[in-house]
């Protein structure tokens, strides 16, 4: 889908109707709460709408500045329904059976893995500054290394521990995912209608 | 008894310089629990890291069931050390309890099915059962150190390695922890300050200061020769 909205030239309202009724439809089938989904969309607008408006200043096409917000927009709904609907691991999972390079999925599971080390050790220290009279602002910077030399360390023991149980390089699970029929029916009927679509109208 | 670890001459130094380990000799027989006490910093956590080859030795030897730690081993001699660590946390990485109690059956290569059925057998032994489907991060302290022990036991060692197995649990969950590894018939090597958890589990001690093995003897020799009790 992201492979399409991003080769789709030109952008045009049209385009952007289209894939947003896709996302919507994506959306609805997924059940994920509204308040959740819309909020996860509203992190990437100011991004979008800094280089948007970068766009207008500097080409004077607002077309062009609202095409950039909605194809964003619209990838950013598929992808947010995908990390909504499927567990990180499943997914890296996933890429891993599609033929990912087995490092690239490895440093994908470590980075997924060790940000909530890092979560976990910022908001320990937050704590333990709070209990002290919380954090002062002269004194970020050297927490901030702190923090990294903390969850440096602590991921060293992580690594240790899988070691110990025998980590060479891959993460097996117990329920691995299996391609279905439904899963093919679905790819298929994907592949019909976006080829159909972009063949036939152009979209 | 046979001896199934065996520590000759152990010298380590950390990249910073520190002098942790000086001239280790130490024997773990089969069947026996060998208490490790000694102040912090004294040299049982990095003794503990080199049996099953976290940590490699600057000089001395370190062999496991007759095999040499060595690099082409350390798989094999991982198969056969358990090691429940300090921090509950760093020992458990998956989504769910029950697959981090597989996640060694599976790296070791067995199907999921039989991985699945064997974690949950080592999370039944630890009484866990309840809490096979829930994320690791969830269970409290207690709950968190048996997952880690049921992670270990469902892989069969021949030797289990604690390293302060008593830290952050509370009394019930000490003495559970404690009925629990007496119920285990492997040789376990333990590293704690409790005198009273020593006591009870162990049944030889070595003492440790500032890297070197400063006494050895009868749990209840090494705690009084050496002023270890709390109280």
């Amino acid at each position: 889908m992201l492979v399409f909205i991003a080769t789709a030239r030109p952008w045009t309202p049209m385009h952007a109707a289209f894939y947003a009724v896709l996302a919507l439809s994506a959306m609805v089938v997924s059940r994920l709460p509204w308040a959740g989904l819309l909020r996860r969309l509203a992190v990437i607008l100011p991004f979008t709408a800094t280089f948007a408006a970068l766009a207008w200043i500097s080409t004077g096409d607002a077309t062009r500045a609202a095409g950039l917000i909605s194809r964003s927009l619209v990838s950013a709904a598929f992808a947010v329904v995908l990390i909504g609907v499927t567990p990180v691991p499943s997914l890296l999972d996933g890429a891993g059976r599609m033929g990912a390079p087995v490092m690239l999925i490895s440093v994908a599971q470590f980075l997924y893995r060790y940000l909530f080390v890092l979560f976990d050790q910022a908001l320990r220290m937050k704590q333990a500054a709070a209990c002290r009279g919380g954090l002062r602002w002269d004194a970020a910077s050297g927490a901030a290394a702190a923090l990294f030399v903390c969850s440096q360390e602590r991921a060293t023991r992580i690594h240790g521990a899988m070691l110990a149980r025998g980590f060479q390089g891959a993460s097996p699970t117990l329920d691995p995912p299996r391609w279905r029929g439904v899963d093919t029916i679905l790819v298929v009927g994907a592949m019909i209608l976006l080829g159909t679509a972009r063949i036939v109208w152009g979209l | 008894m046979g001896t199934v670890i065996e520590v000759r001459g152990l010298e380590f130094r950390y990249p910073d310089g520190t002098h942790a380990l000086r001239g280790i000799d130490l024997q773990l027989r089969a069947g026996e629990t060998l208490v490790l006490l000694g102040a912090n910093g004294s040299g049982k956590t990095t003794l503990l890291l080199h049996l099953n080859g976290l940590l490699e030795a600057s000089a001395g030897s370190v062999s496991v069931c007759g095999l040499a730690m060595a690099k082409h081993n350390h798989a094999t001699i991982r198969n056969r050390v358990g090691f429940v660590f300090q921090d509950a946390d760093d020992q458990l990485f998956m989504s769910t309890v029950l697959d981090d109690v597989a996640y060694g059956l599976l790296n070791r290569g067995l199907d999921p099915a039989a991985a699945r059925a064997a974690a949950l057998r080592a999370l039944e032994r630890v009484d866990l059962s309840a809490v096979a489907a829930r994320s690791p991060y969830h269970l409290s302290g207690g709950e968190k150190r048996r997952a880690a022990l049921a992670g270990v036991l469902a892989m069969e060692p021949e030797i289990l390695v604690f390293d302060e197995p008593t830290t952050a649990l509370d009394p019930p969950a000490q003495r559970k922890l404690a009925q629990l590894m007496g119920e285990l018939k492997q040789a376990k090597i333990v590293s704690t300050h409790d005198a009273a958890f020593a006591r009870t589990v162990g049944s030889r001690a070595v003492f440790f200061e500032k890297g070197k093995i400063a006494g050895e003897g009868t749990v209840e020799e090494v705690i009084r020769r050496f002023d270890w009790e709390a109280h």
